[in-house]
């Protein structure tokens, strides 16, 4: 059953259409990510769900329950939705010292003192702030704002949970360490949650579904697996992944019942024909699917060597072919490339293939069709 | 037919959702509410004003025989701008009011940027004290300079007894500088410059010293360092520091009323308060509309030549820092200008008065001639009319209302504030953000005389649901309250404006009605921005003059009004002992203000 389901939701600020017409469900209990960069209309969305901004037309409905009707202008304002809500800020009220950040909604829905200690003590326990309760949240390290909102959310037990961007205001070390308590709250909660982030690595490492946006528009829904493997168009194959993805100009021939892409005069013939005709085509292969060699050999694509990144496991190799910037991942740590050149060998079931005008994609991976073929 | 019903019924269906979805959004409630409000109180008055004008008025009975009251009529505009009397009714007043106001206006400015350029720029010794002795003159009524300065120069021009001058040297001194023009514009510059330093050294503080050593690197002088980057960063402040100025100046009553009018040297104030006071309600207005005009047109050009909206944020967080200028030795012979400065402005001014409240006969300085009768003696002593202020029902109870007034006054902005502020925010950006937030400016532009007779007018008779207000207390307060709107309004929106938005959207998602919202929440987080609002507008309402003085009723005068009256009765030692008394209130309440407030000091930074 679906928790959270948009259908054909639009937003207006005037006379600027910020999304149009959005469709979009939700299952329950899994953990669903609005990735895209800023100005995509992810954080619209999320708070079009929680009822912060009213849509312009559409219908809204949770848990089975229409919460927003553009027909008949029917509207569930926030506080009646029974959401809980990560913001970027923690929003946490800072004349109020933490415990009572925590229960003010509890004592405001006139809950029984000893449900509401026990939910504090509970929610404190499981942030691990427990001697923190009578501090002000201005006297707490950006992590324990960040728990203390998080414990906000375990006391109200809502089954529905919205977050918009809660780690962007970390550094990096309690960023990884967040993710990880985030994902774990979210299945021991046993929540829908819906997460919004511009952070590629937040969305694929906390998924059950990634739903990529660019203008309002859903680019891809999916799993973390196939937005990764199977972008739905050069878009989200150039926003997914670090370092990025590598973009080439090709020549697609059909040759003998064969598909060959022809790029940068090497030829790849791809192991499934493709239907479509002969012409230009855009090709992307991820830095770590090259084959690397270092000798000659014929249709591999010679490259100088430039600029050499270890990053600890993997090394980046900054590359360039006939002025053409490539990149390519390696796993294991180069300091500096022992020859000057390398040469790249093509490997055909990496390769991607885009429609050079609309940016869709044309071909899968053949490590994609294995999978779905297993499934 | 049954289908155009049916969707009649639905459309007013949708149309009754509609309604009833505005009215739950309680912003917008709040906004129509202070919309009402805001067009009554403050763009009425302005139609109001331009009516009184063309119509004939009960005044003007003598010279218009056979015209009723209410019909249209040039008559007030061919007098005031186009008859024998235009001369002593407008030209010679307007020309006054003009010379005044810009002579004060510049050496406002030149003497408050010089003021900002040393606390912020130098290293001045002590300069946290030349900080508060530079604004201290705020404290006190802009019109104490006045009667200090009559005390001191008074000559026999007028009646009554002479001033320190005449008995210290045995000399009367010459007219012009006992009264008239330029004791005007002196007793005007040394009290409203500090609004010129305040907002020019709040500029001057956020231009980032790095940006004039990024231009010394890049080979410009010091100069040119000065005049290419400093200058232009500083200038849109310099802009509404004069505009600032120059409208309170020209809209003030109470120095020109203590050095002008006893030697009929009228200024437009004066001049209206003395139309207004004739009963000649017809070219008052149309004296104040002309201030009016003034007020805007200044606005205006300063927006064309500057652009209010031009500010320039410089400040960058990280890295930024002052550099000061070394004075050297002159550091001192700076720091003796401030201190002479605070001597002249604010020592020398109360130190007059004390004296003055102290002598026996006026006029006589001599040691055995001290008496502390107009303090606590009772009547009939020393004076046989006149009971010290302790003793005097009369002062008693105008201090009491002056206290009651700016009580009540502060109460309203705080109410008005948070109001204004909460609706602006929130409904930011939309139209009716925008025309609350110029409704609420608009009182700006009312010189403070003007409007005390536009209020006269209107509320002499009901205005729809308000009865008439004229004579009493509450339209004291109206009018002290609507004319701190715009200070009110600024005050509120930037304490919502230091709410994060999504403190309040998370105690919405997580069901907390807007009731509690408001009192858990907003309220306490804006409290402490509007308090420090509040207490400017306390201060500013003790020691308001201009606004009230057409207002005032014997029974709810206030100290203000009432020391103004003893002015005209020449009884300078109770003059004395009542300012005295209301700048010990005015200071008195400060300090209470500053120290319950400091207490109650919230959980953060």
């Amino acid at each position: 059953m679906n928790e959270v389901s948009l259908k054909g939701i639009t937003k207006y600020y005037g006379a600027h259409l910020a999304i149009p017409p959005l469709d979009l469900e939700i299952p329950k209990g899994k953990f669903v990510t609005l990735l895209g960069p800023s100005g995509c209309g992810k954080t619209t969305t999320l708070r079009v769900i929680a009822g912060l901004e009213q849509p312009s037309g559409g219908e809204l409905t949770l848990a089975g329950k229409t919460v927003y009707s553009g027909r008949d202008g029917s509207f569930v304002p926030p506080e009646k939705r029974g959401l809980g809500f990560i913001f970027q800020s923690y929003a946490l009220w800072p004349n109020m010292k933490v415990d009572k950040n925590i229960t003010l909604a509890l004592h405001q829905a006139k809950r029984p003192k000893d449900e509401i200690d026990a939910r504090l003590a509970e929610a404190l326990k499981k942030v691990q702030l427990e001697q923190y309760g009578s501090r002000f949240p201005s006297e707490q390290s950006g992590g324990q704002q960040q728990r203390v909102a998080v414990a906000r959310l375990i006391a109200a037990r809502n089954s529905i949970l919205l977050m918009d961007e809660p780690l962007s205001n970390l550094d990096a070390v309690l960023r990884t360490e967040m993710r990880t308590e985030l994902k774990r709250l979210s299945r021991d909660l046993g929540a829908t949650t819906v997460y919004v982030t511009h952070d590629q690595v937040e969305a694929l490492t906390m998924s059950d579904i990634i739903v990529v946006m660019k203008d309002g528009v859903i680019q891809q829904i999916g799993s973390p697996y196939e937005i990764y493997h199977e972008p739905a168009n050069l878009f989200v194959a150039e926003f997914i992944g670090d370092p990025r993805i590598n973009v080439f100009d090709g020549m697609l021939e059909q040759r003998n019942g064969r598909s060959v892409l022809k790029l940068h005069g090497v030829e790849v013939m791809l192991e499934q024909a493709i239907a479509r005709e002969a012409g230009p085509v855009t090709c992307a292969i991820r830095p770590e699917h090259f084959n690397l060699h270092e000798t000659a050999l014929d249709n591999r694509l010679a490259a100088e060597v430039d600029v050499v990144q270890p990053t600890g496991s993997q090394t980046i190799l900054s590359l360039s072919a006939n002025g053409t910037p490539i990149t390519a991942l390696i796993p294991r740590f180069v300091e500096s490339w022992p020859s000057a050149k390398v040469w790249l060998e093509f490997v055909a079931r990496n390769m991607m293939v885009f429609d050079p005008k609309t940016g869709k994609i044309i071909t899968s991976t053949a490590a994609t069709r294995a999978r779905s073929n297993a499934a | 037919m049954t289908l155009f019903s049916e969707t009649a019924s639905r459309d007013g269906q949708r149309w009754m959702r509609r309604v009833a979805h505005f009215v739950s959004a309680p912003e917008r409630l709040i906004a129509l509410g202070l919309a009402i409000l805001l067009g009554l109180l403050v763009i009425v008055p302005l139609f109001q004003l331009v009516r009184e004008t063309i119509t004939v008025q009960p005044y003007d009975s003598a010279y218009l025989p056979g015209r009723q009251p209410g019909e249209l009529t040039l008559f007030h505009y061919e007098r005031v701008f186009g008859s024998r009397l235009s001369w002593a009714l407008f030209y010679k007043p307007f020309m006054n009011s003009l010379v005044t106001a810009f002579g004060a206006t510049i050496i406002c400015l030149a003497l408050g940027a010089l003021l900002a350029w040393i606390v912020v720029r130098t290293n001045v010794p002590y300069r946290e004290f030349v900080n508060t002795a530079v604004v201290m003159p705020y404290m006190l009524p802009s019109w104490v300079m006045a009667l200090a300065w009559v005390t001191f120069f008074k000559n026999d021009r007028v009646g009554g007894a002479s001033g320190v001058f005449a008995y210290l040297f045995g000399v009367q001194p010459p007219d012009w500088i006992a009264f008239g023009g330029i004791p005007i514009i002196i007793c005007l510059s040394l009290h409203y410059y500090v609004y010129g330093f305040l907002i020019i050294s709040g500029s001057l503080a956020t231009v980032d010293s790095q940006l004039e050593e990024a231009g010394a690197i890049a080979g410009m002088s010091r100069l040119r360092q000065f005049v290419s980057i400093t200058a232009p960063l500083v200038l849109p402040a310099v802009g509404s520091a004069v505009v600032m100025t120059f409208i309170r100046v020209i809209g003030s009553f109470g120095t020109p009323a203590v050095l002008g009018m006893p030697i009929r040297y009228f200024v437009l104030p004066t001049q209206i308060y003395a139309a207004i006071g004739s009963r000649n309600v017809g070219d008052g207005y149309l004296l104040a509309l002309v201030l009016v005009l003034m007020a805007v047109l200044f606005i205006w050009i300063n927006q064309r030549m500057i652009g209010v909206r031009k500010s320039f944020v410089t400040m960058s967080g990280k890295g930024f820092r002052r550099r000061e200028i070394d004075l050297g030795r002159a550091k001192w012979l700076v720091f003796t200008f401030v201190v002479v400065l605070m001597c002249v402005t604010v020592v020398l001014p109360l130190g007059l008065l004390v004296l003055q409240s102290l002598s026996r006969t006026a006029g006589n300085y001599d040691l055995s001639n001290l008496t502390l009768h107009y303090w606590i003696g009772a009547r009939g002593g020393v004076n046989a009319i006149y009971a010290g202020v302790f003793q005097n029902p009369q002062i008693l109870h105008a201090a009491w209302n002056s206290l009651r007034l700016a009580f009540f006054t502060a109460i309203a902005t705080g109410i008005l504030g948070f109001l204004i502020g909460y609706v602006v925010v929130k409904t930011r950006g939309s139209l009716s953000s925008r025309a609350l937030e110029l409704a609420a400016f608009l009182p700006y532009i009312f010189p403070a005389v003007a409007f005390g007779a536009i209020y006269i007018g209107m509320f002499s008779r009901p205005v729809g649901p308000i009865p008439a207000l004229y004579g009493t207390f509450a339209l004291l307060v109206l009018i002290a309250a609507v004319k701190n709107l715009p200070y009110t309004s600024r005050t509120g929106i930037a304490a919502m404006l230091q709410i994060d938005k999504s403190l309040e959207e998370s105690a919405r998602v997580q069901g907390i009605g807007w009731v509690s919202r408001v009192r858990h929440i907003v309220a306490p987080l804006a409290a402490s921005g509007l308090v420090s609002g509040m207490l400017l507008s306390f201060i500013g309402t003790m020691r308001e003059l201009s606004l009230i003085i057409l207002l005032v009723t014997p029974s709810t005068a206030v100290l203000a009004s009432v020391i103004y009256t003893y002015q005209t009765d020449d009884v300078p030692q109770l003059i004395g002992a009542a300012t005295l008394l209301l700048v010990a209130l005015v200071v008195g309440c400060n300090i209470l203000f500053r120290l319950v407030f400091r207490n109650t000091k919230m959980g953060f930074a």
